[in-house]
């Protein structure tokens, strides 16, 4: 409390960087950062520098829509993100940060007998999994969001809704800064400008990191580089199942906020939240096409501002204030790609899509233990690369369609 | 107070109109916008400030600033200075608790001071966590601006016109205007938009003009939207030129956000436009020519200018605005004081670059000029007039001015200097994350009035040069712009079949099939529809599945390659079922194909898999090169599916043809006559009695349906043809399975032919075909009369080990069947599996095969 | 087996509906008309070697793709031109169309370039055919299925041209007037 009256670095200025550290972890967005501060935290591994190539949070983790949910399809990815959002609970106050989690409830709605099916599995594998979770019918949604339209105007009438209580949003760069601040306090150094443009390799390992301020030399290597994993691995020599997608959003002028819980409709390709500021924060599916190039649509405006009338025509004469875009790296089926790599020390997060930024904690977490102890912690051993060779895929296509 | 007429007023005196504003009637005249109105009415509060609710009156008055955001009829944050005026308007105050003049919130300005520093929230209400809940419900309540009505509804009151341009010219100032004639002198199709409701009515020759039109954006492809109020024009133009002028800056000093300092272009309006004397004694701070030139409108309009500071010829190390309730009492330069009512301070003018930022140009620091300019502009997009920086002198003021008081840089999120120098101490060093972490440049103006001051400010404080900074990303819309008017029109296609009206009057209850409308059932009991066609005769319509000709001489040999299946040895006038697969062996689609002639094949798929299967053909085909032909004729034919047991003696007496079971056997298809109407029909049992699937031309789908049902057809809808399927167990693509299911997991190993050369996805079929599936789908029937909802999992030790796909309760069977996926050692016919229904775990029999009838008599006979 | 399935012209007049016949009832017969049940005929191949006779216009999608627009019997036509080295299919079932006398209600539904006629390409969101009538009328043919609900959305842009569809805001361009292109 007092650094409110004293202002205080949040982080040191890292001039140099050292000759060699004994993990390199490239990317300085959330995942990065967590692994960063857990490896610290948990291990007592303190000689980690992070390369990032713009600042801190420049990639997706500070573009993001901040949904963190845990009501996953699949057995293996509701257990993922079940802890991921248990740790982000506590992560507050771990950070000495507030990171404005308000776990207001999530609805994904249903507009159809298909949707309304796979609204009932997830909700009977998130229960069996301990996960609050349920689905239910158009009264309910109706105390839970009063302003949404459920009357059968719409072209696509709402059936029910997926309800999750723990639900929510986050402020995404109070994430990224409060990881930085705690991963720093560690020791552990922040390069922002700094981009990786090579890797030395001996064999099966990779022994240096050429940056664009010089070349650092390495015990083991973390790429979380999300959108660019597939650039960064084939630095590496490592193909990675991943494209590149652009993801757009958007948001209001500030009104008085209404609208306390999140909505989300796959179908109409479309989710709204109102942040505590009293913008609405509206975005929709990836485009279809590959890119590593930000320009937005004027289409995904238009049809993301369609959908979210259907829902609340209310909302006809908010103005847009600002649009964006991010990278989204994309796996087959829909789950991350965590962990080994068929070069011993070079290991990945990436496959994170739409959805990787509730995934933060629980990503720090268990790459730290395997960068610690070389052993990958079951948590995360279903979503090992190697799936791809073994054709064991973890699929979440079912719940795919805006599951962020 | 309005001054004598004066000649290019845009008032018209003689139309008096007038509203109500913050609760007291106000008097205008045509012409005059709701602010100028009020303005001249005396009133000079206009809105309370996001953050320390301060006081705030007109600035920019060119619709910019956040200054003038209001609620006007319901709707919130409308900028009431460039709103055009209008009778009976209601207009009132936002963001305050009481009265905009007296505002209980505005006591975070007194007490909030030292509490509210850029990132308080950060820092505070962490522990102890449950009480996060209450706190934020206190913030959530103290933000936003405007306040929506809940209730208000979709008006449809907007529209989207596409428009082409030769030439489009974005701003109607003097270098758009002229640039915009030298165009049109070389031929029509020169438009002008100009968001500045006072050009309406422009005339320029050969030159179309819209006002108030404001573009949004460039996108790709030369497109511009345009915001009319209630029709976006969707321009492709294939040159643009853009004329935005230049916006002018505020200046940094403590009482900058006082009511009664102003820019000088919102004064001028004021002045000129409405004919208002803004005030009675003005101080004049600048740092360009521009920023003098209301000195002389002021004086003339009768205002008395005791004082004109340059700021390229004197350097105040202090300049301080002081004032009383909020309003701007004098001026202090360097301890001297001037007393004023009204203040117009000017750092600069900064070009309007953002739509030339948007379409791709570059955007640089010109230190010539001392602000950003665009340069390398993408092809067909050119700039003129003051957005090139052309015309605009040197200016240099100091990014702050010392003195007591607080002192904005972001007048919308009531951001400080002493904020942004915060963010700077603790560590947030790059422009981007000052920026995210103070918010400034992200309110209503986007930045307008405080990115230039931002960048200077954050130069002077870290000694980096504007130069090597830059800009933060230019992001589109150029102003906000209602979400109703990029949604435009509602439409949302629907597919409807064409005998779509004759279920809609014979009561069906009409349900969303994937892109189809179809009918669920036309009864409260589908029950009763499943009876029927299991005692007497049904029809349902079937038009919705994916019908493809794969017609040419090597059409088999596509086929071959297409399907797992084999089709070679199929006789003309011979159906088989299909189920296609994609390169990873998942299961895509599935369907029959009829051969009809030798080079000629009859393919349909399931009702959403038309389109794709189409591409999917269409893309091997190109990569194979057959000489084969894929034509989708989904929508030119019409089809029903007659099943029951009586259903062969009604087409009997509607077709000429001998379709008894000797003449039209089981998988047979022929070409008949039913009822006039040429029909090709297909003897199948989806349903599991006997039964036709008939195809026929589109347009006789309402009397051919009809006819069936005069000759003694129940009509059935989609729940019961679900309840049929089952009781055979067959597998709904898509529900059943998803897209990881294949063949062997999905219990059809019988039909892929791993002998056959070469077909889209054997490599991975082989695989399979070796390898343990971890979980297969079964049909099974529940122990007791309850219903498993569909997605209802299989419990193994508490675990969920599988899924329920589908589940009905079956009259004909007698009991509560469905199809689950298990694990694959639960599989064996008769395993006993557990289902959590309504939390509690039920048993269940796997169960092989069909439910019902399971030889397939029925549907043989 | 033949493809008289395809044929509404095989069957009797009598038995044929549009599917426009419910969104064009009671529609201003000026400013839109049905022209579903038309022949048309969808050829497969190269469209070089078709033979375009009186009252027939060829629409090229692609070399190897195209529709016949036909005043006869689009079988008999089908049926000439597999005769001559063409696949050709009657498509008058498959396609529903409406000619549009407003241009301004056409550039309401479509981002189609009309100076560049016939042309493929969405309108009210589903792919459709644009061609020019004769009398300047412009021709829109989409998928039947779709029909009715493009017939809906061009009345409804027909009569959003009529009102004023409670236009608030003060000075906005005026769109009340059917055939002034706001130029
Ligand atoms: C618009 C949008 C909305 C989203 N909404 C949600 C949501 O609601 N909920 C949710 O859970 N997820 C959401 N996501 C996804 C989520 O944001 C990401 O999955 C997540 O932030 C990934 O975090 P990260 O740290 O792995 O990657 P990033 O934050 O992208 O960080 C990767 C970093 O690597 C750096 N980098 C790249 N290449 C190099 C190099 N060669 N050298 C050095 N540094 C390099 C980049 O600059 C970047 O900072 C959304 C994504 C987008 C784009
Ligand atoms: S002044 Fe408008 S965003 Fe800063």
């Amino acid at each position: 409390m007092k650094d409110i009256f004293f202002p205080k670095r949040m982080w040191r200025p890292r001039p140099e960087l050292k000759r060699s550290y004994e993990v390199v972890i490239v990317g300085g967005g959330s995942h990065g950062l967590a692994t960063a501060y857990y490896l610290a935290k948990r291990h007592g591994i303190r000689d980690v520098c992070i390369l990032e190539k713009s600042y801190i949070g420049s990639g997706a983790s500070g573009r993001n829509t901040t949904i963190i949910r845990s009501n996953y399809r699949t057995p293996e990815g509701a257990a993922f993100y079940g802890e991921s959002v248990r740790l982000y609970e506590k992560l507050s106050s771990e950070l000495n940060f507030n990171l404005m989690f308000s776990q207001h409830g999530h609805l994904t709605l249903a507009h159809s007998d298909r949707a309304m099916i796979t609204m009932q599995e997830r909700a009977e594998v998130n229960k069996l999994l301990g996960i609050n979770s349920s689905v239910i019918g158009v009264d309910r949604i109706s105390e839970l969001c009063p302003p949404l339209d459920l009357t059968d105007r719409p072209a696509y009438p709402i059936m029910g809704a997926l309800y999750h209580p723990p639900g929510g949003i986050i402020r995404h760069d109070a994430v990224v800064w409060g990881f930085a601040r705690a991963a720093d306090w560690f020791g552990v150094e922040i390069h922002p400008n700094t981009e990786v443009t090579g890797f030395e390799r001996s064999g099966d390992r990779v022994t240096a990191v050429e940056t664009t301020r010089g070349r650092v030399e390495c015990g083991q290597v973390v790429s979380a580089t999300a959108g660019w994993s597939s650039l960064v691995g084939g630095l590496a020599g490592v193909r990675l199942p991943i494209t590149t997608h652009i993801l757009q959003a958007f948001v209001t002028e500030p009104v008085k906020p209404f609208l306390d819980v999140v909505i989300v409709s796959s179908q109409l390709h479309v989710y709204v939240s109102q942040t505590d500021r009293g913008e609405f924060l509206i975005g929709a599916e990836i485009e279809p096409y590959t890119t590593y190039k930000s320009t937005g649509t004027l289409s995904f405006l238009e049809v993301s501002a369609a959908h979210a009338i259907d829902l609340f025509p209310q909302l006809e004469r908010t103005r847009v204030l600002r649009t964006w875009t991010g990278l989204c790296d994309l796996s087959p089926d829909y789950s991350p790609i965590l962990g080994k790599t068929e070069i011993d020390n070079f290991h990945v997060s990436t496959g994170w899509g739409t959805y990787g930024f509730k995934a933060a904690p629980i990503v720090g977490v268990t790459l730290a233990e395997l960068v610690a102890t070389g052993k990958t912690p079951d948590l995360i051993a279903p979503f090992a690369l190697d799936r791809f060779h073994t054709d064991t895929l973890v699929s979440e296509l079912a719940a795919a369609a805006v599951s962020h | 107070m309005r001054l004598e007429p004066r000649s290019g007023e845009r008032i018209d005196r003689s139309k008096p109109v007038s509203f109500s504003f913050a609760g007291w009637k106000v008097a205008g005249f045509e012409g005059d916008t709701l602010g100028s109105a009020a303005f001249a009415a005396g009133k000079r509060v206009f809105s309370r400030s996001f953050k320390y609710h301060r006081p705030r009156g007109l600035l920019c008055c060119s619709g910019h600033c956040p200054n003038c955001l209001m609620t006007v009829d319901g709707v919130p944050n409308v900028r009431v200075c460039t709103e055009p005026i209008r009778e009976g308007a209601v207009v009132e105050g936002q963001n305050v608790r009481w009265s905009l003049d007296f505002d209980f919130m505005s006591v975070t300005d007194k007490v909030g001071g030292p509490f509210t520093p850029v990132g308080f929230y950060y820092r505070t209400f962490i522990r102890p966590r449950r009480l996060w809940p209450f706190y934020e419900k206190f913030l959530r309540s103290a933000a936003g601006l405007g306040e929506l009505d809940e209730h208000a509804g979709y008006s449809r009151r907007y529209d989207t016109e596409h428009r082409k341009a030769r030439v489009l010219v974005v701003g109607g100032g003097p270098a758009g205007r002229a640039a915009a004639l030298a165009a049109a002198a070389s031929g029509d199709g020169v438009v002008l938009v100009d968001e500045d409701a006072s050009l309406n009515g422009m005339q320029l020759d050969g030159v179309e003009v819209l006002a108030p039109a404001r573009a949004l954006g460039i996108w790709e492809g030369g497109l511009v939207p345009v915001d009319a109020g209630t029709v976006l024009y969707r321009f492709r133009a294939a040159r643009i030129i853009v004329a935005t002028g230049a916006i002018e800056q505020p200046l940094v000093f403590p009482g900058n956000d006082l009511i009664g300092v102003m820019l000088p272009g919102g004064v001028r309006r004021l002045v000129n436009d409405f004919s208002i004397k803004p005030g009675n004694r003005a101080i004049v701070v600048a740092a360009d020519d521009e920023g003098f030139e209301v000195a002389d409108d002021l004086s003339e309009a009768g205002v008395a200018v005791p004082r004109v500071i340059d700021l390229r010829e004197t350097r105040p190390r202090e300049l301080v605005a002081q004032g009383g309730k909020g309003r701007v009492r004098r001026l202090v330069v360097d301890g001297e004081s001037f007393d004023c009512d009204l203040l117009v301070a000017s750092g600069g003018r900064q070009p309007a670059y953002s739509l030339l930022a948007q379409a791709g140009a570059r955007i640089e620091f010109d230190s010539e000029l001392g602000v950003f300019v665009p340069t390398e502009l993408p092809s067909g997009v050119e700039a003129v007039g003051s957005v090139t920086g052309d015309g605009l002198g040197k200016v240099d003021p100091e990014p702050a001015y010392g003195g007591k008081g607080k002192c904005f840089v972001c007048v919308c999120e009531d951001v400080t200097t002493k904020d942004m120098k915060r963010a700077i101490a603790e560590g947030f060093d790059s422009i981007e994350l000052a920026k995210r972490y103070t918010t400034t440049t992200m309110g209503p103006c986007q930045g307008k009035l405080c990115h230039l001051p931002s960048i200077r400010l954050y130069s002077k404080e870290t000694r980096v040069y504007e130069a090597a900074i830059g800009t933060t990303t230019a992001r589109p819309p150029w102003a906000p712009v209602e979400l109703g008017l990029l949604a435009g029109r509602e439409l949302t296609p629907a597919r409807r079949t064409s005998m779509h009206w004759s279920h809609a009057e014979a009561g069906a209850t009409i349900q969303w099939a994937g892109p189809w409308k179809r009918p669920y059932a036309y009864g409260e009991k589908p029950e009763d529809e499943v009876r029927a066609v299991h005692e007497s005769l049904g029809v349902i319509d079937v038009s919705t599945l994916g019908k493809l000709f794969v017609e040419g001489p090597e059409a088999v040999a596509l086929l071959e390659r297409l399907y797992p299946n084999r089709f070679g040895d199929m006789k003309s006038g011979r159906i088989r079922y299909g189920v296609l697969t994609s390169d990873a062996g998942r299961i895509m689609d599935d369907g029959t194909i009829a051969r009809l002639a030798d080079d000629l094949y009859y393919v349909t798929t399931t009702s959403t898999g038309a389109d794709a299967v189409t591409a999917w053909f269409e893309w091997w085909n190109a990569v194979w090169g057959y000489e084969a032909e894929i034509v989708n004729v989904t929508g030119a034919i019409a089809a029903v599916n007659l099943a029951g047991p009586q259903s062969r003696d009604a087409l009997q007496r509607l077709t000429e043809a001998d379709v008894s079971a000797e003449a039209f056997k089981y998988l047979d298809a022929q070409e008949i006559d039913v009822a006039g109407v040429p029909t090709l029909a297909l003897r199948i049992g989806f349903v599991g009695e006997l039964g036709y699937e008939l195809h026929f031309p589109s347009p006789a789908g309402e009397y051919l349906w009809g006819q069936l049902v005069a000759e003694g057809a129940r009509p059935f809808g989609l729940e019961p043809q679900r309840i049929l399927r089952l009781e055979k167990g067959h597998v709904i693509v898509g529900q059943d399975t998803d897209s990881e299911s294949n063949l062997y997991s999905a219990g059809m190993s019988w039909l892929p032919k791993l002998d056959k050369d070469d077909f889209v996805g054997k490599y991975a079929l082989e695989h399979f075909a070796e390898r343990e599936e971890k979980e297969r789908l079964v049909g099974f029937t529940m122990e007791e009369d309850v219903l498993p909802a569909e997605g209802a999992q299989i419990v193994v030790e508490g675990f969920p080990a599988g899924r329920v796909t589908s589940a009905r309760r079956s009259e004909a069977v007698g009991s509560v069947i469905g199809l689950a996926w298990v694990p694959t050692d639960r599989a064996k016919n008769g395993t006993r599996v557990e289902i959590r229904v309504d939390r509690l775990l039920r048993g269940a029999r796997v169960t092989h095969g069909a439910f019902f009838d399971s030889a397939g008599q029925r549907m043989r006979s | 087996m033949s493809r008289a399935f395809l044929s509404p012209s095989r069957c009797d007049a009598g038995t044929l509906t549009s599917p426009l016949r419910r969104a064009l009832e009671g529609a201003n017969s000026a400013a839109v008309r049905d022209l579903s049940l038309e022949g048309v005929v969808e050829i497969r191949g190269d469209s070089d070697l078709v033979e375009v006779a009186e009252g027939e216009d060829l629409v090229r999608l692609s070399p190897q793709r195209g529709y016949i627009f036909t005043d006869g019997d689009p079988a008999d036509v089908a049926e000439r031109l597999r005769a001559g080295g063409v696949l050709a299919y009657d498509a008058t079932g498959a396609l529903a169309g409406m000619a549009i006398e407003s241009e301004q209600v056409v550039r309401r539904l479509t981002d189609l370039d009309l100076d560049e006629l016939p042309t493929s390409g969405p309108f009210a969101h589903v792919t459709a055919i644009v061609r020019r009538a004769d009398d300047g009328w412009v021709e829109v043919y989409v998928q039947q299925e779709y029909g009715h609900y493009v017939a809906e959305a061009v009345v409804d842009a027909l009569t959003g041209l009529d009102t004023s569809r409670g236009l608030t805001r003060g000075q906005t361009p005026d769109v009340s007037d059917p055939d002034g292109s706001p130029a």
